[in-house]
């Protein structure tokens, strides 16, 4: 009877823990959707230094010597950034986009550091950006989620966007078939 | 005799407490592995993540400080733009360190939007 009783507790207790737990894990993926469907657009972004060279590249972005061709800026104080990191770590492993590198704007390194390790953004080359004193400064951009395409070093390309795929099928499908993104050929 | 009769007494005593002491460290048991598995299950939130949340696109520590964003990009600060996917744009703000070093006067963040 004693036992039985006991038992009958554990079970409660662990079923109102995992309860609790759903409920926080289910609010947490509620207020990282924001309940607004994620849009497709992919536009450019103003105001980028188009055609210009980085005096150097961080070592992080540099994947076996050679820097990134397009380089998604994210920032650990933009929500919308979130979304982005949780399509990045859905992307299976093997599955990524070769050259592609991650630049995280932060107020401070270990708050970069805590969202490139709570967001699985370690295993693309990626650069803490504390600041955003780099990519502001090479590039005169201070806006997330924007993506820089580059061909031969050189920032040819920016964009805004929202979702990753439209993103990699807008960057490859113009790089692929003109040479050139769009947005380039009419800057320059 | 009386003797006998006291210890005759306390026999079925000591055997009635043996149940109770069992019960008792069954109890503690159930109510420690309780707490252990509640401590498993919340344990591992990030600390900025317990005063940081979503306002617009911005992801704000602190905020609702009553500070203008004005007041927030005066001094050591850190701002950053950011669009929704609705297309409405935010400039988020911080002042001082509120992700680290917690909510204060001077800790704090803003966000404003514009559509």
């Amino acid at each position: 009877m004693l036992v039985a009783l006991g038992f009958a507790v554990l079970v409660l207790t662990v079923g109102m823990v995992v309860l609790f737990a759903m409920f926080g894990e289910l609010s947490a993926r509620v207020a990282q959707a924001g309940g607004r469907p994620r849009s497709t657009e992919v536009v450019p972004l103003e105001g980028a230094r188009l055609g210009g060279v980085p005096d150097a590249w961080p070592g992080g972005l540099l994947a076996g010597g050679e820097a990134p061709s397009v380089l998604l800026v994210l920032s650990s104080a933009c929500g919308s950034c979130l979304d982005i990191a949780g399509q990045l770590r859905d992307v299976p492993a093997g599955a990524g986009w070769d050259g592609m590198g991650v630049v995280v704007s932060t107020s401070h390194e270990q708050t970069g550091e805590e969202f490139v390790a709570g967001n699985g953004i370690g295993r693309f080359p990626h650069h803490v950006d504390v600041g955003g004193s780099w990519v502001t400064g090479q590039f005169g951009v201070n806006f997330s989620p924007s993506a820089l395409v580059f061909a031969g070093g050189r920032l040819v390309a920016a964009y805004i966007f929202h979702d990753v795929a439209a993103l990699r099928a807008t960057v490859t499908g113009e790089m692929a078939g003109q040479g050139l993104p769009r947005q380039d050929r009419e800057a320059v | 005799m009386n003797l006998i009769k006291a210890k005759a007494q306390t026999v079925p005593q000591e055997g009635a407490g043996r149940p109770r002491v069992a019960r008792r460290r069954f109890l503690g048991g159930v109510g420690a592995g309780g707490l252990a598995t509640a401590a498993t299950v919340f344990g591992f939130a990030s600390p900025a993540s317990a005063h940081t949340i979503p306002y617009g696109c911005c992801h704000l520590c602190c905020p609702n400080s009553g500070h203008t964003l004005a007041a927030c990009e005066s001094g050591f600060h850190y701002v950053w733009q950011c669009s929704e996917s609705g297309g409405r744009t935010c400039h988020c703000c911080e002042h001082k360190s509120p992700c680290t070093y917690g909510c204060s006067s001077i800790h704090y963040s803003v966000g404003v939007c514009t559509s």
